[in-house]
This record gives structure tokens, C-alpha cells and sequence, in this order.
């Protein structure tokens, strides 16, 4: 009886977690700021589900499964952010007015001589 | 607890699920970029597998549970591939 309690705070938890980073996806202004609100919440809100799940099945093979699948899905969310945000750099996908900071385009202005004029092309609109 | 409200509980976690995919299937049409778009399919697919991790635990069936792992491999191999064709289009 009490695993089923334990089971509902889990999901719930869960769902809030899903839910703030549902907002964040609609409320956000940015490419990257999305992906960055984005994929740690929905990690953790199905961690939590998945916790919710293994207290209902009290099994050593569904405790086994949903290690691997919260494993799996921390490295996975992460590694898939960081390649889409490069391609999406490299794309030229605009950032947003409030970004102060591009370190990368710092980066990339060291290596080559300075320029007095910007190209037309790398200027974040 | 009884297990009508227990099972009436997860009735309503998974109506607040699929209005969560709802919220992002907004971005999903709405997404001025094509990387938009690939993170929000993403995030839809990760709150499907909460869904079917509901689901799993309404009919107590954990052979569903497989569904669970096998969609969170081919997920990751599809935004993969999609960055790499986004890159690759950037190169020619």
C-alpha cells in the first residue's frame, strides 16, 4: 500500500518536471536557450517516472531495465543537444537579442586576422 | 488507498502527459528552424515514453517496458542523424 503512494508522488513529480519543460519550450526565445531549458527537465521528469514504475513492479528485472533506460536517456538528451546546437550554429540559426556573450564566434575570430568589417553572413541577426 | 483511485490517478497522469505533448507539438509546427523542430520532436518522444511507462504500470504488464528501451535507442540515432545531415548540407 505504501509502494502505490510512493509510485504517485513519483510520476507527479515527474509530470511537474515534464510540464516546466514544456513551458520552457514554448516560452523561451532562443534555439539554444530552448534546448538548454529543455533536455535536462524532461531527464529528470522521466527519471522520476521511471522511479514510479519501479516501485509499483517491485522486480529486479524492471529495476535493472529502468536504470539502463535513465542512463541511456541522460547521456542520450545531452549528447543529441550539443550536436543539434552546433549544426544549428553552423546553419546560422539567429540567437536572440538578449544574447550579450557569443563565445564561439570569439573563438573563431582568434584564429583568423581581425576584421574591420563583418561579413554579412555571420552576423547574428 | 484503493485501487480505483489509484487507478483513476494515473488515468490523470496520463491525460496530463498527452496535453504536455500537446504544448510541444505546438513548437513542433510552429518552430521557425529546423533545429526547433528536431528538439521538439525529442521532447515529444520522451514524454511518449512516460506515457507508455504510465501505461506499463495501469495494466501491471512490464513486458511493455520494452517498448520503453527499444524507443529510447532509436530516438537518439534519429536526432543523431539528423544533426549530421544538417551539417553535412552546410559543407556543399
Amino acid at each position: 500500500m505504501t509502494a502505490q503512494y510512493i509510485t504517485l508522488i513519483c510520476i507527479w513529480i515527474g509530470i511537474t518536471f515534464i510540464g516546466i519543460a514544456a513551458i520552457g519550450i514554448i516560452r523561451m526565445p532562443d534555439v539554444y536557450t530552448r534546448m538548454s531549458a529543455v533536455t535536462k527537465a524532461v531527464a529528470l521528469g522521466v527519471g522520476f517516472i521511471l522511479i514510479g514504475v519501479v516501485f509499483h513492479f517491485n522486480d529486479t528485472t524492471v529495476l535493472i531495465k529502468a536504470t539502463v533506460i535513465v542512463v541511456f536517456l541522460i547521456f542520450s538528451l545531452s549528447v543529441s543537444a550539443h550536436v543539434i546546437g552546433l549544426a544549428a550554429y553552423e546553419d546560422r540559426t539567429p540567437l536572440t537579442d538578449k544574447t550579450f556573450r557569443d563565445e564561439l564566434k570569439e573563438a573563431e575570430g582568434k584564429q583568423e586576422p581581425p576584421r574591420t568589417v563583418e561579413h554579412p553572413d555571420t552576423k547574428s541577426v | 488507498m484503493t485501487d480505483a483511485i489509484y487507478d483513476t490517478t494515473l488515468v490523470i497522469a496520463m491525460v496530463a502527459l498527452m496535453l504536455i505533448a500537446g504544448l510541444v507539438m505546438v513548437r513542433l509546427v510552429m518552430g521557425p528552424s529546423i533545429a526547433d523542430r528536431a528538439t521538439a520532436f525529442d521532447v515529444f518522444t520522451t514524454v511518449v515514453i512516460g506515457m507508455i511507462s504510465v501505461f506499463a504500470i495501469r495494466t501491471s504488464n512490464y513486458r511493455y517496458f520494452d517498448v520503453v528501451l527499444v524507443m529510447s535507442f532509436v530516438v537518439f540515432l534519429g536526432t543523431i542523424g539528423l544533426s549530421y545531415y544538417m551539417r553535412k548540407n552546410k559543407d556543399e
